[in-house]
């Protein structure tokens, strides 16, 4: 693919993650969404540089609250209240798993509007709340309920369909879906906010409880608790506030699916979509990246999106996960945080975590997990989904950032 | 074929005609797309003369899963599938089947459309294989 940069690159308009924060992920009964928030936001704020004061506007992603918690509507001011920060534009933002990464995109349309120069970001979510069978039915209700989310629909099982639908394809086993499990246990058992933190074998994952055939246990994200924060800064802002490795956002598409064009099925398929849009946007191509955080909701949806990123060919993705490509020393890591499988999935939180995750990663602050090929990373790549509607996810959010 | 009992329908999304139960599905009467569940403009051509069309009586199973964890309301083990109608549609549907059943059953099979009753009212639907189901 050739890409050629869109127009618009204006210094006033490029926006920098000047901070990020999370709220470690896992089962926190005794917190309340605002004390997990609490915890990134102020975090975020330490990272960046600067105090409550100088948030000029935030965006706040969290997905089932309403149906976990009972508190509908006004999450944002609810939880920002208790942290001390009002009086500034509050814009709360539901897209199911792809919660986090939509506030994103917002806070960062804001900023390059020019309505903005120092933005909050925050995704939070409050699963464990005593009641799982609460939990689960708000996570069905992401799919159209008149058709399939109060209809006995489970996502597990729409990840399982579309594994064994690839496998058939492609010849994939499912000891190679397996692997991808496997290899995001061990980023995550790096990874001191990660809800699981325990290197698994394959031997483990396919061993262990059948959730929906051929997906069991340790192949599916969990339901948990958690925050992750950042803050967005005008460039301008960012270079006032001293900001020292600024990792800036280069691009960001949101998009709906695209019905009967099924990943694994279509390369036209909405993911393809919302990458190629971005490449363009940021002027910068598949190949140039060093590092990707993608949505393995299912340790079996990390493999095609990767080939509807167009990172590698269609069909030829565990090929190269064996070969030890998408590992932390290999070319192309993938999902070093531990991923959704790992990292934990708190659904309103992952997008922006994702986000949090490249910014080390970029900045080489990850810790134990720093990607270690030999190369200095310089661009990354985060894919968050969420929902179903029809036949395809109802979010897609690519977002792409270099130093 | 399937039919309909006499029962009363106690869902939107199922319709009954010459006493034979159908999903509630649209045709545009300018492309003649036929979309499954109802929209207000066609998806194909934007067209806005859509009418109510009986469908999916029969279809073709696309893939199946057997799930062993169950939401609220439904109970484990679970077979959630996906299935193609004749008339274009695919669904998300509930199989009338076991395991067992499972182990015959591969994606491409012909399907038909069976209401799920409950206290003598029809409150939702399933799908069922097609072969050796009578009249």
């Amino acid at each position: 693919m050739e890409i050629r940069q869109e127009d618009g690159d204006d210094a006033m308009n490029r926006v920098v993650v000047a901070g990020t924060g999370f709220h470690p992920f896992g089962k926190f009964p005794e917190k309340s969404l605002k004390r997990l928030s609490a915890a990134a936001v102020k975090e975020a704020l330490r990272e960046a540089g600067i105090g409550l004061r100088q948030i000029e506007a935030a965006f706040v992603g969290n997905a089932f609250a309403g149906l976990t918690t009972g508190q509908e509507s006004v999450r944002g001011q609810v939880i920002l209240r208790s942290i001390g920060l009002d009086g500034i534009p509050v814009v709360n933002v539901e897209n199911a798993c792809a919660s986090g990464s939509t506030a994103l995109h917002q806070a960062w349309v804001s900023i390059l509007a020019g309505l903005h120069e120092t933005v909050l970001v925050l995704g939070a979510e409050k699963l464990f709340v005593g009641n799982t069978a609460r939990s689960i039915r708000a996570i069905s209700s992401a799919a159209d309920v008149e058709t399939m989310g109060s209809r006995g629909l489970q996502f597990t099982a729409i990840y399982a369909m579309g594994a064994k639908q690839y496998m058939k394809k492609y010849g994939a086993t499912i000891e190679d879906i397996a692997l991808v499990a496997v290899k995001n246990s061990r980023n995550g058992s790096l990874n001191p906010i990660a809800q699981f933190r325990k290197p698994l074998t394959v031997e483990q994952v396919l061993s262990s409880r059948m959730i929906s055939e051929p997906l069991t246990l340790y192949m599916c994200s969990s339901i948990a608790d958690g925050a992750a924060a950042v803050i967005l800064m005008s460039e301008r802002k960012a270079r006032q506030a001293g900001v020292r490795t600024p990792v800036y956002i280069r691009g960001c598409q949101i998009m709906s699916g695209i019905y009967q064009r099924r990943e694994g099925d279509d390369p036209r398929n909405a993911v393809a979509v919302a990458a190629e849009r971005t490449y363009r946007q940021a002027g910068i191509g598949p190949g140039e990246l060093d590092v990707v955080e993608v949505h393995d909701a299912a340790a079996s949806s990390e493999i095609p999106h990767l080939e509807s990123l167009g990172l590698v060919p269609p069909g030829t993705g565990y090929e190269h996960l064996k070969r030890g490509r998408f590992h932390l020393d290999g070319d192309l890591p993938v999902n070093p945080s531990g991923g959704l499988l790992s990292r934990g999935h708190p659904v309103g939180a992952t997008g922006v975590a994702q986000v949090c995750e490249i910014v080390l990663q970029l900045r080489q602050e990850a810790g134990e997990r720093n990607i270690r090929n030999g190369k200095k990373p310089r661009s990354g790549l985060c894919l968050n989904t969420g929902g179903r509607v029809g036949d395809d996810r109802a979010a897609i959010v690519t977002t792409i950032l270099s130093l | 074929m399937t039919e309909y009992k006499g029962l009363p329908v106690a869902d939107d999304q199922l319709t009954v005609k010459e006493d034979r139960l159908y999903l509630k599905g649209y045709r545009c009467r300018d492309c003649g797309h036929v979309m499954f569940p109802a929209a207000e403009l066609c998806p194909n051509c934007s067209g806005e003369r859509l009418e109510e069309m009986p469908i999916g009586q029969e279809g073709e199973l696309t893939e199946y899963t057997i799930s062993y964890t169950a939401p609220e309301g439904f109970e484990a083990p679970l077979v959630q599938a996906f299935v193609r109608l004749k008339e274009g549609p695919e669904v998300f549907a509930l199989l009338d089947a076991t395991e067992e059943d499972m182990k015959e059953t591969e994606a491409g099979v012909s399907l038909r459309l069976m209401p799920v009753i409950r206290e003598d009212r029809i409150v939702g639907w399933r799908f069922g294989r097609k072969t050796g189901m009578t009249p």
